[in-house]
Parts: C-alpha cells; structure tokens; sequence
C-alpha cells in the first residue's frame, strides 16, 4: 500500500481532494519520516510541526466546508533557508544571520500559502546559497556531495520526507543537486518568479524555483508562484500560461537539439553516452533530435557568470564583511574577496557580453521546441570539500533561459542518479514544461534512493 | 592598518601585471597573510578578467542588469 510520504504533489492533491486523505495525515507521515531520516542526512535546519498540523487542521476543515483552493490545497512544502517565512528563523545556513527572524514572507511563500500550501520547515543551503559545503548527505551514497547550493531541498524531497520544495539558482544550485540526488530541478526564466523576501547572492542572475519529483508537480507549482510583482526589480511583465493544461498539449513529439561542443567535450564519456542513449530512446519514440553546436557567445559565458556573480556578490555582503570578515565560511569570503577586486569596467563588459549571450542562446532555443544536454559532467563526486561542478548549468542561468531537470539513469559506474537538462526560449515554460513531461513519460523512470 | 591602494587608471591587460595588481590590492585590503591564503582564487581571477578583457562587446550594447523589457 502507498504511504503519503510516497505521494507526488499531483496524486497527494487528488486523494486529498477526494477525501481519501487528509492533510493532517500527510503531515503527521512527512514529520515521522523525518524524525527517522533526517538525523543522518540533514537536510532540514528547522522544522515547523506545530504550526504545521494546525494549519492542516484549518485547511482539511475548509476543504470540508468548501473544496480545495489548488492542488496545493492541504500539501506540505519546504523552502530553502534563504526564503523569509514570517516568525520562522532565516538564517541563510550562516553565523551572520544564525538568529534572524523575518517578520513577513517571501512573496513566493506568501503565494504557495495562499493556494493552500502549508509551510513544513526550512531545508538547508549552503551558507548564503554560494559554494561551502553543507553537512548535508547525499542518500544514495552519503560519500559522495549532495550538490548544491539547494542541498537540503534536493535531498529532503529525493528521500520523500517532502513531496517539494523550493531552491534557488545563482550558478547551478537548483539543477546540479536535483540530478545528483535523481530528482526534477526547475530553473524558470529570469524574472518568472518574483524573489522580493529571498536572500541574495547576485541579483542578476538569482532564479528560484520548485525541486520536486515530477515534472507534473513543477508545472503545479510554477503555476502558483509565476507572476510579475512591482517589489522586484528583476521580475518580468510577461503573460503567464495555464502550465497544467499546457502538459497535455503536445501536438506531436518534440523537436529537440542536442547541443555538443562543450558539452560533449567536458561530460565524462559515461555521461555522454548516457546522454546519447537517452537522445536515441527520445527519438525512437518518434522526437526529431539534431546535434546543434552552442553560438559563439558560449566560449566566454563562464567567464562572464564568474565576473558577474562575484561582483554582486561582494556588494550585497560589503557591508557586514567588513565587520565580520571571520563569520564567513571560507570559499564565500574568498568569492567575496574577488568580488571587491573586480574592476567596474570588467564587471560592465560582463554585463554587456551577457546580452549578447543570451540573444544567441534564444536564436539557438527559438530553432527547436526544446534543447537536451547533460545537466552534469559527471554524477556526484566522491568529495565533501565541494558541491560539483556548475558548468553544465551556470551558462543557462546567465542568459536567463528556463531549463529544467529530469532523471533519466543510473550511472553504471557509481550507481549514482544522472539526469537530462532541457531548455526553452525565455518564457516558454509551457513548452519546455511539456517536453520535459514528454520525454519523462518515454524514459519511464523515477527513481528512490536506498534510504529506508 | 594598510591602506587600500588608489584605484588603477587602466586595467592591466596582461595575467601576470593583472594578478600583481590583484596581489596589491589584497595586502592593502586584508594584509599579507590573507593574501598568501587566498593566492590561488586571485590567480584564477586574473586569468578570468585576462579572458573577458580579450572579448570586447558590440559597442552599440548597453548592459543591463535585467533584460525582460529588452528582449
């Protein structure tokens, strides 16, 4: 028989809505399951319960009385420890913010609580959301790094202690730890979602998004949480789609390009070969693949990511490192360090060369419904002093087009989750939403680490 | 208490001037011993601001931090 914890959003979100389960249940499942699990794994820096269970208490009432808001009526989340929760310790995972408590809410979690969700707890990120190791585990082999920065978000929903949570992607932190740890990593378009309340690491390139274990579940979440919001002064005007309904309406399979070059190059050949295996499953069943080469802008996108990404770096900590210098972990305050050495003009040719990236990136998106790469050069290493490897993914953070996750195998070698990387042009959700379910369905794959 | 150096009035355009500037500025800012500890992370600085000084944008691009009303 399924247990609750075993729930994707959607199935929980129907059974709940036909009154087969109910919230308070879900919670109780999901809490015990941490109790078990998390005391090894550590992935949640505070948990909620309380006020947890009385919010499923109020919500499994409404229902009673009135139905269900959403499909996130009654469904318990957890948000990366960046997002302010109002009256709910955010401390970033750092010294400098170890006793902050917001007094409201990100505007994404003021959004998923309106639909009905219910805030479980805060997952861990690595400090600031930038590059020192967290001490949480990976659970398929709790040698190897979980990824990061959304650690504890990647891990509490692959160990189903949390049918979704939110991460947050500067470099690679929402992809690189949802394909270490086998599960769907959503990165939107830049500007998708508003990220007034969520901590900064750069505020160019900073995108927040849903890690969840279905393709069917990020579209439920996007759903709730796209939208323009005046506070944010990156987030886009731009029409939002019914990203639900638009899983379903695929005329014919995908047109997809495969981009080598660079990443045929840096995939270790086992990955590359998962790559391709998984472009010919795809095209078997009737997708048209293409190898397709990434625009000349490619060769200096990691140099321009670096530039940027310290630099904004340093002005958002400026003002209490030069105070509290110490209280930073050490790869964030060398990054800090870089970033207060970074000449203006580097940092706004950066800015400059950015554009041009990201117009040919859209020409390259615009020519195929969706584009397919590894999302990482190797599975997750064997190595606790780092979080992997962002090259894969920092480059479509940069130019701000959406790119989502799936999993799509086993690393023979390591028996470590791989996962595919598709992307769209800006603002096609709906599309790249309804290739990633496409393709999800062909591979037939999810996948459960051995924790229990 | 070292003083921060003047800022430079043009960008050293090769990696060794570049991280010998970086270097400078690392002393003057956090002092020697700091410098010494974050020496590997300024040599990769130095080559990454040699590489994005090689790539010179279009001139008609403005940067922008924010680009959804400049598709």
């Amino acid at each position: 028989m399924t247990q609750p914890h075993q729930l994707t959003i959607a199935k929980a979100a129907s059974e709940i809505a036909a009154g087969r389960l109910t919230s308070q249940a879900l919670v109780k499942d999901l809490l015990s399951r941490i109790d078990r699990l998390d005391s090894r794994l550590q992935s949640w820096v505070t948990v909620d319960d309380q006020r947890a269970l009385n919010t499923a208490r109020s919500l499994d009432r409404e229902l009673e009385e009135s139905g269900p808001r959403t499909p996130l009526h009654g469904i318990p989340l957890g948000m990366k420890d960046i997002y302010y929760t109002a009256g709910l310790k955010t401390t970033a995972c750092s010294k400098i913010l170890a006793d902050f408590v917001p007094d409201y809410d990100a505007a994404s979690v003021a959004s998923l609580r309106e639909a009905g969700a219910i805030i479980l707890g805060k997952t861990v990120t690595t400090e600031f959301a930038s590059g020192d190791p967290p001490p949480t585990l990976n659970p398929w082999r709790p040698a190897h790094t979980p990824g990061g920065s959304s650690s504890g978000s990647a891990v509490a929903v692959a160990a189903r202690m949390i049918p979704g949570a939110m991460g947050s992607q500067t470099g690679g932190s929402i992809l690189r730890p949802a394909a270490y740890n086998g599960i769907v990593g959503f990165k939107p378009t830049f500007g998708r979602i508003s990220v007034f309340g969520v901590i900064p690491l750069a505020w160019s390139l900073d995108t927040i998004g849903p890690m969840v274990n279905c393709v069917e579940d990020a579209a439920i979440m996007l759903q709730h949480l796209a939208g323009y919001d005046h506070r944010d002064p990156g987030c886009a005007d731009v029409p939002t789609s019914d990203y639900l309904r638009a899983l379903g309406l695929l005329e014919r399979p995908p047109r997809i390009g495969l981009i080598g070059g660079f990443f045929k190059d840096r995939a270790e050949p086992e990955v590359w070969g998962h790559t391709e295996s998984v472009a010919q499953k795809l095209a078997s069943a009737g997708a048209v693949v293409e190898m397709v080469m990434p625009p000349p802008s490619f060769a200096s996108a990691h140099t321009v990511q670096w530039v940027v990404n310290n630099a904004e770096t340093a002005a958002y900590h400026e003002e209490n490192f030069r105070t509290r210098a110490d209280e930073y972990s050490e790869i964030l305050r060398q990054r800090i360090e870089v970033g207060i050495l970074t000449p203006a003009v580097s940092y706004i040719q950066a800015q400059r060369l950015r554009r041009v990236f990201r117009r040919e990136m859209e020409e390259l998106a615009r020519g195929w419904d969706i584009l397919l790469t590894p999302t990482t050069p190797t599975p997750a290493p064997r190595d606790l002093s780092t979080t992997g490897d962002p090259v894969f993914q920092s480059p479509w953070t940069s130019c701000g087009l959406p790119t989502i996750t799936i999993p799509s195998g086993i690393s023979p070698s390591t028996g470590l989750p791989l996962g595919t990387q598709l992307a769209a042009p800006p603002f096609e959700e709906a599309r790249l939403l309804a290739g990633a379910r496409w393709c999800e369905d062909v591979l037939g794959l999810s996948l459960f680490p051995p924790v229990d | 208490m070292p003083q921060p150096t003047p800022p430079f009035p043009s960008l050293p355009t090769s990696r060794q001037a570049l991280l010998n500037q970086l270097r400078r500025d690392a002393i003057a800012l956090w002092g020697e011993e700091r410098a010494v500890a974050i020496e590997e992370v300024l040599e990769e600085h130095a080559q990454r601001l040699v590489d994005l000084s090689a790539v010179m944008p279009p001139s008609a691009e403005a940067p922008t931090m924010g680009w959804q009303n400049h598709p």
